[in-house]
Parts: C-alpha cells; sequence; structure tokens
C-alpha cells in the first residue's frame, strides 16, 4: 500500500518537472527554433543518401558553375557537383565529428577532472600545468599545427579538436569537485566506509552533470566551427569528402566573379547547426540552473 | 617552457623523414648521412630538444623550405599587416562592444539589447571565412561599395609604410593621404569580419556586469542621495563594469588571432596567417611551427600586458 503511494507521487513529481521544462522551453521561442535546427541536421545525416537526389561526388563536366535551378536546388560547384546533395552528405560528417569529439572530451576530460579535484595535491598541480601548456595556443591555432603535422583525416580533426578543448572539462569538473568534497553529504559517504572512488564517481559526479551537458552542448558548436575553419584552410577531411568548410573553402576563390551559391549554401549549413547547438546549451542552462532564470 | 616542448613535440611527429624533403628524390646513402648530421638528427632526442631550445630562444627558427628565407624574417616582414589587422580588428570590436553592453545593461530587454542579442547570435554561430565572403560578394561584387579582397593597398596606389609599418599611421605621418583612404578601404572589411566574431563575447559581458554593478549597494545609496542618474551610469558604474572586459582583452586577442588565418586568406592580406595556409600547402613544417610557437609567445604577451592593465585600472588588487 505505501510503496503504491511513493510511486505515485514520483510519477507526479516526473510529469510537474516535465510540464515545468516545457514551460521554459515556451518562455524562450528560439529554443526551439534551435531544437527545429537540429532535429532536421539530425534527420538529414541519418537520411542521407535517400533525400540526396545525386551522388555528392559525381561531377557532371557539361554542369559546372551552374546558379540555382530547379534540377540543382543550389547550384553545382567547380566539378559539376550538386551543391544541395553534397550540403546533406556533409551532415553526417560535421555532426560525427561533433559528436565523437566532444564524447572524447568528456571521456577524457571528466574522470580526469574529478580525480584531481578530488585528490589534490601533487598530481593536481602537475597536470594542471599541463593543461595551461595546451592552453597557451590560440586553439584554432594549435589545433591548425598540429593538424598539419598529424596529417589530415577525419579521424585525426576528432583528435585534435579534442585534445584542444579538453581541459576545459578538467578545469570544470575539478572546480565542482573542490568544492564538493567539502560538503556533508560528502563526508558522510567517507565514514561510511566508502573508497575514494565510490564517492567520486557514485555520490560527487552526479552533481556535476549539468554544467558538463550545457559545456558539451556549446563544445559541440565549437567543434562544428573549428573542423569547417580547418576544412576551409585545405586541412580538415581530403576533398571532394563533402565537409562544409572544404566546400566554403573551394567557393570562396569564385566569390568576387559572383558565383555565391557554392560557399553559401554550405556556410549557411554551419551556421544554423551551430546555432541549433548554442540555443540548446542556454536552454539546458536555463533548465538545470534555476540561479541564471533572471 | 612547456609550450617549446609541445611546439618540439608537433614538429617531430611529422611524418616522413624531413632529409627526403629537403634533398628531393635523387640523393645517394652518403649525402643523407652527412644531412642527418648537419641537422642533428642522430642525436639523442633530449639533446635534440636542447639543442631546439636554444636555437628558438636566439630566435633561429630554421629556414622556410619554400621562400628559402629564415623563418624569423619571412614572419617579421608580414607582422606588422597582421597587428595591423588585429589591432583594427580589437578597436572595432572592443567600441562597439562596450557601448552595446552598457546600454543594453541599462535598458535590459529595450531595443538595443534585442538587437546585440540578435548580433551576438550571429557573431558566436557564423564562420569567420564565411562572413568575410558574404561581405565580398554584397559590398564588392553587388554593390561595388569597397574594394576588392586583394591586400592591404588598392594596385595604384605605391606606398611603403616605412616608419611603424602600419599603413594607415605612415600614410598620415607622411602625408599620403591617397594612401590612407586606399588603405582604410581596403581593411575596413577584413577588420569589421574579424572584430564580429568578438563584439558578441564583449558586449554579453558588459551586459552582465552592468546588470551587477547596479545593483550594487554604492549605486543605490548614491541614487538615494540624489545624484543624477546620467553620473552615477555613466561614470560610478561603468568604472567598475569595465572590469571584466578589460580581463577579457586576452582571450579575445587569442580568438583574434585564430580568426585572422582565415581572414588572411580570405582577403589575400599579406600576414603572418597567410604566410602559414601558404606554408600549410606547401607542407612547409618548420613553417607552421615557427608561427603556432610565436603565436603562442605573442598570446602569452598579451596576457601579461593586460595584467599590468588592470593593476592600473583597479587599484584595489594591489593590497
Amino acid at each position: 500500500m505505501k510503496s503504491i503511494e511513493i510511486k505515485s507521487t514520483t510519477r507526479h513529481n516526473v510529469a510537474n518537472k516535465l510540464l515545468y521544462i516545457l514551460y521554459l522551453v515556451k518562455r524562450n521561442p528560439l529554443s526551439i527554433l534551435g531544437m527545429f535546427f537540429l532535429c532536421i541536421f539530425i534527420l538529414a545525416a541519418i537520411l542521407g543518401p535517400i533525400i540526396t537526389p545525386y551522388d555528392p561526388l559525381d561531377s557532371q563536366i557539361s554542369e559546372t558553375f551552374q546558379p540555382p535551378t530547379k534540377e540543382h536546388w543550389f547550384g553545382t560547384d567547380n566539378t559539376g557537383k550538386d551543391v544541395y546533395s553534397r550540403v546533406i552528405a556533409g551532415a553526417r560528417i560535421d555532426l560525427s565529428i561533433a559528436f565523437f569529439s566532444v564524447l572524447l572530451m568528456v571521456a577524457i576530460g571528466v574522470p580526469l577532472g574529478s580525480i584531481v579535484g578530488y585528490f589534490g595535491g601533487l598530481l593536481d598541480e602537475i597536470i594542471m600545468r599541463l593543461l595551461d601548456t595546451i592552453q597557451a595556443f590560440p586553439a584554432f591555432i594549435l589545433a591548425m599545427g598540429i593538424v598539419a603535422a598529424l596529417g589530415q583525416s577525419i579521424r585525426n580533426v576528432i583528435l585534435v579538436i579534442a585534445f584542444v578543448n579538453f581541459p576545459s572539462y578538467v578545469r570544470i569538473v575539478r572546480a565542482s569537485m573542490m568544492s564538493l568534497k567539502e560538503r556533508q553529504f560528502a563526508e558522510a559517504a567517507k565514514c561510511l566506509g566508502n573508497p575514494p572512488f565510490v564517492i567520486i564517481f557514485k555520490h560527487l559526479l552526479p552533481n556535476c552533470f549539468g554544467p558538463i551537458l550545457v559545456q558539451a552542448s556549446l563544445n559541440s558548436g565549437w567543434a562544428i566551427l573549428t573542423a569547417a575553419g580547418l576544412g576551409f584552410l585545405g586541412l580538415g577531411v581530403r576533398i571532394p569528402a563533402p565537409e562544409w568548410g572544404a566546400m566554403v573553402g573551394i567557393g570562396a576563390e569564385y566569390v568576387v566573379t559572383g558565383e555565391w551559391w557554392m560557399s553559401s549554401f554550405p556556410g549557411l549549413a554551419i551556421m544554423l547547426l551551430v546555432s541549433g547547438f548554442n540555443l540548446l546549451g542556454d536552454t539546458l542552462d536555463d533548465i538545470l540552473d534555476p540561479q541564471r532564470r533572471i | 617552457m612547456g609550450v617549446s616542448i609541445l611546439a618540439f613535440t608537433i614538429a617531430r611527429v611529422i611524418p616522413g623523414n624531413p632529409v627526403y624533403l629537403i634533398l628531393g628524390g635523387q640523393t645517394t646513402p652518403e649525402i643523407i648521412e652527412s644531412k642527418i648530421q648537419e641537422l642533428g638528427l642522430d642525436k639523442p632526442i633530449i639533446t635534440q630538444y636542447f639543442i631546439y631550445l636554444r636555437n628558438i630562444l636566439r630566435g633561429d627558427f630554421g629556414k622556410s623550405l619554400f621562400t628559402n628565407n629564415e623563418i624569423i624574417f619571412d614572419i617579421k616582414i608580414r607582422l606588422s599587416a597582421t597587428l595591423e589587422l588585429l589591432f583594427a580588428g580589437l578597436s572595432i570590436s572592443i567600441v562597439i562592444g562596450i557601448i552595446l553592453g552598457v546600454i543594453s545593461g541599462i535598458k535590459k530587454d529595450g531595443i538595443v539589447d534585442h538587437i546585440s542579442r540578435v548580433l551576438s547570435l550571429l557573431g558566436t554561430t557564423m564562420p569567420t571565412f564565411w562572413l568575410g565572403l558574404l561581405l565580398v560578394y554584397f559590398l564588392y561584387y553587388k554593390f561595388n561599395i569597397f574594394p576588392a579582397p586583394m591586400g592591404r593597398l588598392p594596385i595604384r596606389v605605391d606606398f611603403t609604410p616605412s616608419i611603424s609599418g602600419f599603413i594607415l599611421i605612415d600614410s598620415l605621418l607622411l602625408g599620403r593621404l591617397d594612401a590612407f583612404i586606399g588603405g582604410l578601404k581596403q581593411i575596413a572589411l577584413p577588420s569589421i569580419t574579424l572584430a564580429l566574431s568578438t563584439i558578441a563575447a564583449i558586449t554579453r559581458l558588459t551586459r552582465s556586469s552592468m546588470i551587477q554593478v547596479l545593483n550594487t549597494e554604492y549605486i543605490i545609496t548614491s541614487t538615494a542621495h540624489g545624484i543624477p542618474s546620467r553620473i552615477i551610469k555613466y561614470k560610478y558604474a561603468l568604472k567598475n563594469a569595465l572590469l571584466p572586459t578589460i580581463t577579457s582583452i586576452g582571450l579575445t586577442v587569442g580568438w583574434l588571432l585564430g580568426g585572422a588565418v582565415l581572414v588572411e586568406r580570405v582577403f589575400s592580406w599579406p600576414g603572418v596567417g597567410l604566410y602559414a595556409v601558404q606554408s600549410l600547402n606547401m607542407k612547409d613544417y618548420n613553417a607552421i611551427q615557427g608561427f603556432v610557437l610565436l603565436s603562442a609567445v605573442f598570446y602569452i604577451l598579451v596576457f601579461l600586458i593586460v595584467d599590468l592593465l588592470y593593476f592600473i585600472v583597479d587599484p584595489r588588487i594591489k593590497h
């Protein structure tokens, strides 16, 4: 009897929470727009080949430099490839760069940050100095230098973006660990004889999920911008792979002569996807951190 | 120190043997052997690192493979172009960012606040290079308001900035008005492109610190004393509200530096960033490594200057 009652109240709570989240999302119409962009690109990435009218890698020599028409919605590029098909195909590449690089940052940064934040001492000192070194470089330039050294491939771009940016997760998690470990529930868990790793990963870490999630969302946007920047310089994936930044890079030469469509559409795709991630980050921040809702 | 280790590591993980790159295809084992000794590649890796460290402390980054000059020389002759672009971009973003931030902080949810919110969304999500291309397309190709994105000066104008290296300053000092106007037109689009991505961050920061300062007790007290609100806002509050903005200049420069590489490529701006891009295309790893390392040094220097500036602006931290 009693257990059923408890269950119903928790269900009630969950429903209430969902309603509240819905209220917060509704309050900010921009966040709905952001979700909309994200959904479109995720769909494009999943459906990919099904919705592209042409092969994104297929060159038609007779159809180079076509402005947008009914046959080619976004026109064709300098080698006669269909820009619309390439933009759709690019969603898969750019989203997977964002997803895997952020996953990697979190997978390295969060455990490392928790350990150095909880234990402190010499290890903390050494690791933080190492991270200072990474952050002493302007992020984009360091990424550029390392990709140039490692050689261009999607895997290397993902690795480099994660490497340049994982220190921010270490810092966030470390800072909250340092304050959390002084709290009473942490002391209590310690007094009950829990080993440090149980305390860190079971009791303390769940309290940092909010800021990590927000950071991850914002970082996805940053990762896409960086990947596109590298692609633009001819460093990211190998041409003719349909990566948006590289497409803008190829189209850049033709803007001065008026062939705008080659660079405009992939650039627009980058912007919409990045704003989707940024708006999602802001919304998450609103939902997870009540103090920010001023 | 740590920075140099990282840069050294980057250079050493490069695939391919630098000896073959330098000598080309047709060589004998003896020549390769002597080149390896000349470059010190036969020594242990730690010794190599210290030789490298000694060299860069003397400003010796080795030779560029494609211009065949000392890298430090290559960078030196291109530095003023990049610095001029950075200064222009930084000033635009600081001035506009502070003005927008202050107004939207004072009038929360007013028109300016909404405009600056949209602007900052655009600024943080638009890829810098794409924005540059859009500006080129509309303002050069379509409406022909600004000149073609080809370097620092119009082709007709013959002028070398011999005093400070900055075209906008030297042309005024030497009384060359044509060079000044030409230079201004050339730098307008790249510096606006560069600035827009950082205006957003500065506006947001100034706005939130302005709101915070306006809620402090000393502002409320001065309001209670009947001091005109104009003086309170622009004299008392503004000074303290700008402190976080000043701190953020260091980070802003880091952003601008990364952005400058992209912007220089879009506008064929003959600076260090374009040099780096050209080196990338020629697989000239020495030059890239020198560029990456020097930009870190520059970045750290800027942070140092900002720290010193902070001492002057905020006397409280002396205690």
